[in-house]
């Protein structure tokens, strides 16, 4: 079983191995670099909902112990010669499992210059620490298991996309260690989501992968692609015992719908088709937010080449790492890392545009209410407007709902409201007990004017109303609206109207 | 301003039950934000407590040698005690949270509890999972 170091035992060790560590790096100079090839999975051994099929590709023999973050892989003891080897045997997956860790390494690296690992100066790296469909980060290190599933043998640590989650959890502990320990929902939540983004990033610093997701989503980047889907092997391992344990086609997917909710109010636990308070379950929330702005900031790119799309994932790489330091540890620490990082993308990221790709993803997922996502960056502006109904049903009676907050430059819209006396006294249920709290007419106006920014469903026609609080949807199609509402100047009123229904299944 | 001497900072603070200590950034007239976690009774169901780290935020005062001279926050409030109740019993129903005494190798589990030289009921994560 490992054992946790003390602070002051790992430091010493650290300043130890630093000095080693030196020593190593100095002799190391003198080394010629390894020259040739290895093969290596390029994200997963397996594809989609199956457990092989995965892409083989080629790559630099890489160095582990070299800056930044080095790392050491402890078992195997020794590495086999550096060369092609056919997937299948033990030196394909030393070598497979190395090259994402020297990847992972590298991506983060120049984020986060000067810092080394929370476990010392060398992370050491155990590629089959027994049996199980697993893999850990604690504090001594990564560890890699295997496990059968359906007669195939599956080796965790042979997953680009579960090395480089666990690897993100190293990476996350060194630059926030308080987190380590927290105990809070989120930002146990958080790490996970951290891991999974961490394999997506890390990913995307491959051109073969660029080039192959974007023309397996027609560079439509929010298309579940194998990239959205993580660790589709294990997943697939996993499946075979548990199926309800994981997504259909892999453990699980940066592409979902999952939307925030206060984590008191959830299940402890659920099928992976729902949410839960567990970590890994309520890892998608954030994890879908972030996944939906890279798309929509590849998609503010001219071209949407790879070039592009290694671009987006560098600048998102650090609009996070900065989110992240400046974020503080609370309960709601989601909301708090997100508007963190619409702060870098607003103050560091102008040009590019990246705020409003980000904020939609934050607010389509709920993570940030679309009021406090337009605070974050700008003040709102009061500017009293009223308005009046042509088209609605003269007995839905009209409310005049502020919504200055939403930084739309005006303090207030008519809307209809369902304020029609209820027929029959019924009300969602309460997770508790008895039913939920039945919303004001003002409250469920509201409710469903920021439903509409938060899905990406309300266009701004009128002139003098600022758009800034229109939600892009990375998801909308590129050849028609999908808006389903306007807000538009009718006499001496802004006015929200209805000038769609989209039943449409593909587009949450 | 006294310089500030984090690894000083770090074994003053856990003397007073601070762990995971960092330095948000230093403020005028000598005091220092902190970020840390404080071991804090959380009550599970009526059971013993359990002291689970919690994340607090404290403004802390130095002298001119860099010592701790006072503190302010640092208390956990309500909300987070909460999410920690929350947190505890999310881990004890997802299967990841080991019992004292109990042998830490099913798969799955995350989180420990141990008993502290005070006798207290400790909450120690051990590891990240990927499931």
């Amino acid at each position: 079983m490992a054992t946790k170091r003390s602070k002051r035992a790992s430091k010493t060790s650290a300043a130890k191995s630093k000095r080693r560590g030196k020593a190593r790096a100095a002799s190391a100079e003198g080394r010629a670099k390894p020259t040739g090839v290895i093969n290596a999975w390029e994200q997963d051994p397996g594809a989609g909902a199956q457990p092989s099929g995965g892409q083989v590709i080629q790559r630099p023999v890489p160095v582990l112990r070299d800056q930044p973050f080095p790392i050491r892989i402890v078992n195997p003891a020794s590495a086999p010669e550096a060369k092609p080897h056919p997937p299948g045997t033990a030196d394909f997956r030393y070598w497979t499992a190395a090259e994402a860790l020297r990847r992972g390494a590298d991506f983060w690296g120049p984020l986060l210059p000067g810092m080394s690992w929370e476990v010392g100066s060398i992370l050491p790296i155990d590629l089959d620490f027994g049996i199980d469909l697993n893999a850990f980060y604690d504090r001594e290190g990564l560890k890699f298991f295997h496990g059968s599933a359906a007669g195939r043998t599956v080796f965790s640590g042979e997953s680009p996309d579960v090395v480089c989650h666990e690897l993100g959890h190293a990476i996350l502990d060194s630059l926030k260690p308080q987190l380590f320990d927290a105990a809070s929902i989120e930002v146990a939540a958080f790490h996970e989501s951290f891991g999974d983004m961490s394999a997506l990033l890390s990913a995307l610093q491959l051109p073969s992968l660029r080039e192959g997701v974007l023309a397996e989503t027609g560079g439509a980047l929010r298309r579940a692609s194998r990239l959205s889907r993580l660790a589709e092997q294990l997943g697939w391992a996993i499946r075979q015992s548990v199926p309800s344990a994981v997504e259909a086609d892999c453990l699980r997917n940066a592409v979902n719908t999952f939307f925030y909710r206060d984590p008191d109010t959830l299940p402890t636990t659920a099928p992976a088709t729902a949410l839960s308070s567990e970590p890994h379950s309520f890892s998608r929330v954030f994890t879908g937010a972030f996944f939906e702005g890279l798309a929509g900031m590849l998609a503010t790119k001219g071209t949407r080449d790879e070039a592009a799309l290694l671009q987006v994932s560098q600048d998102i790489g650090a609009i996070l790492v900065e989110g992240i330091r400046a974020a503080s540890v609370v309960p709601t620490f989601f909301s708090q890392v997100a508007a963190t990082m619409l702060g870098v993308a607003a103050s560091q990221f102008s040009a590019q545009g990246y705020e409003a790709p980000l904020r939609g993803g934050f607010v389509r997922h709920g993570i940030l209410p679309p009021s406090m996502a337009v605070a974050v960056t700008q003040a709102p502006t009061r500017i009293a407007a009223v308005a009046a109904s042509q088209t609605e049903s003269k007995t839905l009676p009209t409310l005049h709902l502020s919504v200055a907050e939403y930084g739309l430059g005006v303090a207030s819209i008519v809307v209809y409201a369902a304020a029609e006396p209820k027929r029959l006294q019924v009300a969602g249920a309460a997770l508790a007990v008895g039913p939920a709290p039945s919303p004001g007419e003002d409250q469920a106006a509201k409710s469903f004017f920021e439903d509409l920014l938060r899905r990406g469903r309300l266009k701004v026609v009128a002139k003098a109303v600022s758009p800034a609080a229109e939600v892009m949807r990375s998801a909308a199609p590129l050849t028609h609206e999908t808006y389903t509402h306007e807000l538009r100047r009718e006499g001496g009123q802004m006015v929200l109207r209805r000038v769609r229904i989209d039943c449409g299944h593909g587009h949450h | 301003m006294p310089r500030i001497k984090e690894k000083t900072l770090t074994t003053e603070l856990a003397k007073r039950g601070f762990e995971s200590v960092s330095v948000k950034r230093e403020l005028p007239g000598g005091r220092v934000e902190v970020e840390a976690n404080k071991l804090h009774p959380v009550h599970i169901e009526g059971n013993e407590p359990i002291y689970a780290p919690i994340p607090v935020s404290l403004s802390v005062e130095l002298d001119a040698r860099g010592r701790v001279k006072s503190i302010d926050g640092g208390t956990p409030n309500p909300a987070t005690v909460a999410d920690a109740a929350r947190y505890i019993k999310t881990l004890r129903d997802s299967g990841q949270l080991a019992a004292a005494g109990e042998q830490h190798a099913a798969s799955g589990l995350t989180h420990q509890i141990e008993r502290d030289e005070q006798g207290r009921q400790v909450l120690r994560r051990k590891r990240f999972s990927i499931s």
